[in-house]
């Protein structure tokens, strides 16, 4: 009988270290189904890109990818004398200025400035609104753990 | 960031120059011209307040990381009876002044003006001094002013 490893040419290892963390999984979740250690061990079947969101959720300010994605202003939709109300700096100072503007409230900073500000608080600096309150979370709590871990197959 | 304490030290000299809205903030500038992390201020009572006739004086420390932390401020100590203020040391207690509520697209001259407006407006939730703030939440003002009144024109507050 073939395996599910021969059929789709998966490494044999990768699989078997699945099936330790499945089976971890599996007597963690009859012990305990809210712990800490099943949700780390969850999050590591997720993405990469995806785990930072999750874990990042507990610092207070907005992930790194959350600043990194905000939409940045280009130079000709800037106003001549437009300026940056955190370090109050015309943008067109400078030959390649580097904007972005808050989604939602659309309340503009430099990139640099208003970065710095977002790793310590989620609020935006001219009108407070929360700019992680918009942002649909992943509800971690409701997922439901499926007995025949179809995900695999 | 200290290239925006310069260019706020530009701005409040053009501002105070000529927005006759700031009237009452008589001077805002650093102490000396060798350090821009401390700043002083001068304003005048509000008008049709107890504090009206005198001048107060504010002392601020910058802190390095100005504006993504708020300055310190503080009045003059043994100077500024008033609610929200420690008469000993002259701190204020203002929202806005903590971690939790500053934002940094605020400046020093916003900071003096919501002062300002604290001297006219004060809040007895929060006191420092709670014997003025029982009159103001008895809603007895002519005491209140009356007590600032005398504390302003050297009364004693008696030992502690």
């Amino acid at each position: 009988m073939s395996t599910y490893e021969e059929e789709h040419g998966t490494t044999g290892s990768n699989a078997s270290d699945r099936r330790d963390l499945r089976s971890q999984l599996h007597s963690l979740y009859q012990e305990n189904g809210t712990s800490n250690a099943l949700l780390q061990m969850l999050s590591q079947l997720i993405p990469e890109s995806m785990q930072e969101e999750l874990l990042e959720d507990t610092k207070d300010g907005c992930p790194d990818n959350y600043i990194d994605s905000l939409p940045r202003i280009k130079k000709k939709d800037l106003k001549e004398q437009e300026s940056c109300s955190i370090c109050c700096c015309n943008y067109k100072d400078d030959e390649y200025p580097l904007v972005v503007e808050l989604p939602h409230c659309s309340h503009r900073f430099d990139l640099e400035c208003v970065a710095v500000w977002l790793s310590k608080s989620t609020t935006c600096p001219l009108c407070r609104d929360d700019v992680l309150s918009h942002k649909p979370k992943i509800d971690v709590s409701q997922v439901e753990m499926e007995d025949e871990w179809g995900m695999y197959g | 960031m200290s290239s925006r304490l310069v260019k706020e030290y530009k701005l409040i000299f053009k501002t105070l120059s000529q927005d006759p809205t700031y009237s009452h903030i008589l001077s805002l500038s650093p102490s000396s011209d060798e350090n821009l992390r401390q700043w002083e201020s001068v304003i005048s009572g509000p008008p049709e307040t107890a504090y009206y006739g005198h001048n107060f004086i504010l002392l601020f420390e910058v802190p390095s990381n100005y504006p993504l932390e708020p300055p310190k401020v503080q009045f003059q100590a043994n100077a500024v009876p008033h609610c929200n203020v420690d008469y000993d040391s002259g701190r204020i207690c203002l929202n806005i002044l903590e971690d939790a509520h500053w934002t940094p697209a605020w400046d020093l001259l916003h900071c003096v003006h919501a002062i300002w407006l604290l001297l006219a407006n004060p809040e007895p939730d929060s006191p420092l001094d709670v014997d003025l703030a029982c009159l103001i939440r008895a809603k007895d003002f002519s005491a209140h002013n009356t007590l600032v009144a005398y504390y302003l024109n050297g009364g004693s507050r008696g030992s502690k």
